[in-house]
């Protein structure tokens, strides 16, 4: 594979070991994104880890003595051949670890709060999605993706290949943001096409109906899988934006609101806090990882993260 | 309240700006999109439970700025302010100096708390105030000075045994003040406020000066004194004869038991002791009063102090003389001669050579026998034939009266003259008209009339003689007199009495009271010993009870002398205020306010133009505290935000921490 030579990337050069530290407006207007997820892996230089468990895998092990019962499409005819005794191949597992990233575009994701210093939240989890699926496949782990606002949008089928990386960078390129958010209908799909336990990772945020979402994230759980949540906010999600008296609308649904910035921004701060505690107690109590990631947060951050969360799997 | 720029109470139209504002507040066209909608719907929820108590709060602060600031530029001025915070205001200060303030207000006499309080008055006044000092008893002692020189003039006045019309005084000190319409008027009334202070009740008056009048402490202890007192002989009396002094007493203010008892009384006469009597209070004793050799005495009453001090005793003045020398010029044996006889015979009168009473019966008149006496007493002859003769001989002493036939004058009474003895009985059926000619007139004395109004006896004067004129003889034909008891003291009043000019003074005076000294007078000596020039036939105002002494000069060019007792007016006993309600019904048509006796409240009376206190720098001072709360209330947690700078106050996620790490 020959490195890419796009626009832009003269500047990305020098700071290329390091990317996974870099600003996330910068690295966002960058113009590939399969460089910048390399670049932020790379900076981010994980090793690559070892399968816990022994498999099938394609990679022989060892041989051992035929028991009954053992699957006759495993038994080593050479052996048998040169000895007369059944032996079985065991092969060492490289992984079996199927990994799926929910990525909402649901319309809320394109919202910044300021254009000049953050990308929209749907840049920050593209650029957050390829990174991890680069992680995801250099060490073996096969990796899916699904984009979802009310209804799934795109559902790229896990692989482990770099192809297949090439393939949902392409299909992260494509999203835009639109239409309403149910992660809760998205999720529980994902959890009827996972026939093996895996990863999933539900990157969003979390403008969602709260009830059907954690629902759905403690049928995750049920079914074994292992889940990790990304809320990403903007900033100015945090703070209210002093913008006086003036009326809020959302997005997605059209729904208003007319109030005065100034006399609500106490009360607005303690209703993210209270969001925030809620979705971070609530995952935690459905075996959930959370983690809250702004948009103005290096994406190393949120690349140790997920780091933590798959050595505890290995 | 009073408001110095009335027209800045428009500014608190602008209160309504917030109210105006506040209803507005939400009608904004400005859309911002924000995702995290439910967010700040779930702020609008918990900020709805206070927020209409917080809004209202802040607009109410709002507005309360707004009307501080309105009021306080309109310049209010709060209640009646301080003493000193009054119009420019002429004051008129009466201050009570008669007898009755010298009772005791604590230990020291009323006077000295009365003196207080009016420096009180003074210390309120301002600068470009005028004063007039009135005391009740004595002229003014200052008009129109500043406040200072008022109380240096307050510093000269002293206590009278005078009595005073607290309300003539006030009226006059009130007339007294210009009426500039640019100054306020001002009477302030110190004094007892004694009840006889107000002997008459005064017209409604238009006069716009205030009377704010000092309401004293009551008197501790009931008063008596002395009312009255009285020579039964008058002041001047002959050597010889008996005389006493009657004596009033009388109490006040007596409740219970203490209304009963009686009173000590002791009579001195030239320093020493004359005698003594009891007597209930309100009744009266006689004490004799001992031979005294011709000339002027002095004497006093006294009784155990009771009350007020000054009214426990009275002085009077006597002067003896001889008695005078009576020639008869008549028939002997007639009633007249036969009493005179009987008079010189008891040693009231003088008989013989040298006489100054030449007393002449109708048909005696010829030689003029009269030469050389002073007094002439005429009585008209029993024949109306001799009238002409004896209206010539009248005309030839100079009397300006001439005697008429009366043809049936009938059956008459006399009418009495309030001697000591009674015509009671006494009838008179011949008589002649008197009737005044060249040289009679209003100026001479009716002594005695008929019950018809004529004129009986006539005292007049004739070429520096006195002359006495009867309207009938004395005899039993004429008149009842003769025969009856009344005759002889008759007689005697009329020879020894009525037989000369009164002898000045004919009784004791009123302390404070303004009197006539005679014409002859040149000085008078005050009790205490000091002499004052007088003019003869003018003004003397005798402030102190006591003797005093009158030194002058007669036509003659001899010495002349004589004394008089002041002593403190009867209705000075009486110490009994008027109420509050009482005052403002003795001045109808004014303002009277009172207060007392603690000095603030006096303090707090005066000067009624007060213009009130400032109240702008409250107002200011509330508008800052307004304006500090505002900004609290519409900025909620700014301080907390400045000192954290933002980041502590962030959700806290494990991916802060490890980026931290």
């Amino acid at each position: 594979m020959s490195e890419p030579t796009a626009t832009g990337l003269s500047s990305l050069d020098a700071a290329r070991q390091r990317l996974d530290l870099a600003s996330p407006r910068e690295i966002a207007g960058l113009a590939h994104l399969e460089l910048v997820a390399r670049g932020i892996v790379e900076g981010f230089l994980i090793g690559l880890h070892d399968s816990p468990r022994r498999g099938f895998s394609a990679e022989f092990a060892e041989n051992r003595s035929y028991n009954k019962g053992d699957d006759l499409r495993y038994l080593d005819w050479k052996v048998y051949a040169r000895t007369d005794r059944l032996f079985v191949k065991q092969f060492e597992e490289e992984t079996n670890l199927r990994a799926y990233l929910l990525l909402d575009v649901s319309g809320s994701m394109g919202w910044v709060s300021a254009a000049d210093r953050y990308p929209t939240k749907l840049e920050y989890a593209r650029l957050l999605a390829a990174s991890l699926s680069l992680l995801l496949i250099q060490q073996g782990d096969a990796t899916g993706l699904i984009a979802f606002d009310d209804t799934i949008r795109n559902h790229v089928v896990p692989r482990t290949t770099r192809r297949h990386w090439r393939r949902l960078l392409g299909e992260l390129t494509g999203l835009t943001p639109n239409g309403k958010t149910e992660a809760g209908s998205a999720i529980k799909d994902l959890s009827t096409r996972l026939q093996r336990r895996g990863l999933v990772v539900l990157i969003s945020d979390l403008l969602v109906d709260p009830d059907t979402t954690r629902t759905a994230l403690r049928y995750l759980r049920h079914r074994g899988h292992e889940v990790i949540v990304f809320h990403i906010m903007d900033p100015g999600e945090l703070d209210l934006p002093a913008a006086g008296e003036a009326i809020f609308f959302d997005p997605e649904t059209g729904e208003e609101l007319g109030a005065n910035s100034a006399a609500l921004r106490k009360q607005y701060r303690a209703a993210v806090e209270a969001a925030v505690d809620s979705w971070r107690k609530e995952s935690l109590r459905a075996g959930a990882d959370y983690a809250l990631l702004t948009t103005d947060m290096p994406l190393g951050i949120a690349l140790r993260q997920f780091l933590r969360k798959r050595s505890r799997l290995s | 309240m009073s408001l110095l720029h009335a027209w800045a109470l428009g500014l608190g139209l602008a209160a309504a700006i917030p109210l105006i504002l506040h209803l507005r507040r939400r009608q904004t066209d400005r859309r911002i999109s924000f995702p995290a909608l439910r967010y700040l719907s779930r702020a609008e929820d918990a900020r709805s439970k206070s927020l209409v108590a917080s809004d209202v709060l802040l607009l109410a602060v709002r507005i309360g700025l707004l009307i501080a600031l309105a009021l306080a530029a309109a310049g209010p001025l709060l209640g009646r302010g301080g003493a000193r915070d009054h119009a420019p205001t002429d004051v008129a200060l009466v201050i009570d100096n008669s007898a009755s303030v010298a009772r005791l207000a604590g230990d020291d006499p009323l006077f000295e708390t009365l003196l207080l309080r009016a420096k009180t008055a003074l210390e309120a006044a301002r600068p470009e105030d005028r004063v007039w000092v009135f005391p009740t008893v004595g002229p003014p002692l200052a008009a129109g000075v500043s406040a200072v020189r008022a109380a240096e003039a307050l510093e000269r006045l002293g206590m009278t045994d005078g009595a005073t019309d607290l309300g003539a005084v006030v009226v006059r000190a009130s007339s007294a003040l210009p009426a500039d319409g640019d100054r306020r008027r001002e009477v302030q009334l110190i004094s007892d406020l004694q009840r006889s202070g107000f002997p008459t009740s005064l017209q409604s008056s238009r006069d716009d000066a205030a009377v704010v009048a000092y309401v004293a402490p009551p008197p501790a202890e009931p008063n008596g004194g002395i009312a009255d007192l009285a020579l039964t002989g008058g002041t001047t009396v002959p050597s010889g004869i008996g005389h006493g002094v009657i004596v009033r007493t009388a109490l006040f203010g007596a409740v219970g038991d203490s209304a009963g008892g009686e009173a000590s009384i002791r009579l001195e006469v030239d320093g020493r002791i004359a005698g003594a009597a009891r007597a209930p209070w309100g009744g009266t004793a006689t004490l004799g009063l001992p031979e005294l050799p011709i000339g002027s005495h002095q004497g006093r009453v006294e009784i155990d102090p009771a009350g007020a001090r000054s009214d426990d005793l009275r002085h009077f003045a006597i002067r003896v003389v001889p008695p005078p020398v009576v020639r008869f010029y008549g028939t002997d044996e007639s009633p007249l001669s036969i009493g005179i006889e009987t008079l010189g015979q008891a040693g009231r009168l003088g008989l013989g050579a040298g006489a100054s009473v030449a007393v002449i019966e109708g048909s005696s008149l010829a030689g003029a026998p009269w030469a050389g006496a002073s007094t002439l007493v005429f009585t008209p002859p029993s024949d109306p034939v001799d009238l002409p003769a004896f209206n010539q001989g009248l005309s030839a002493a100079g009397v300006g009266w001439q005697a008429a036939v009366d043809a049936d004058p009938g059956d008459l009474g006399l009418e009495e003259p309030g001697a000591a003895f009674s015509f009671r009985g006494v009838r008179v059926r011949n008589r002649v008209r008197l009737r005044a000619g060249a040289g009679g007139g209003a100026a001479d004395t009716t002594l005695l009339r008929t019950d018809d109004g004529e004129p009986w006896l006539l005292r007049t004067q004739a070429n520096n003689r006195l002359v006495l004129l009867l309207a009938s003889p004395l005899t039993p034909e004429a008149t009842d007199l003769p025969a009856h008891p009344t005759m002889i003291p008759f007689l005697e009043s009329l020879l020894v009495h009525w037989s000369h000019l009164a002898t000045w003074p004919g009784s004791d005076f009123d302390a404070g009271a303004p009197l006539t000294v005679p014409t002859w007078a040149r000085s008078v000596t005050d009790p205490a010993g000091e002499t004052r020039n007088v003019e003869g036939g003018g003004l003397y105002t005798p402030i102190r009870s006591g003797t005093y002494a009158v030194q002058g000069q007669g036509q003659d060019g001899a010495p002349r002398n004589a004394q008089f007792a002041a002593n403190v007016p009867a209705a000075e006993l009486d110490p009994t205020p008027v109420t509050p309600a009482e005052l403002e019904e003795r001045f109808p048509g004014r303002e009277v306010f009172t207060a007392g006796p603690e000095e603030s409240a006096w303090e707090a009376a005066v000067f009624r133009a007060r213009r009130g206190r400032d109240a702008a720098p409250w107002l200011l001072a509330l508008a800052l505290v307004l304006v500090a709360a505002e900004l609290l209330l519409a900025t909620p947690g700014r301080a907390r935000r400045s000192t954290a700078s933002g980041d502590t106050t962030k959700p806290t996620s494990e991916a802060t921490s490890v980026a931290s790490s």
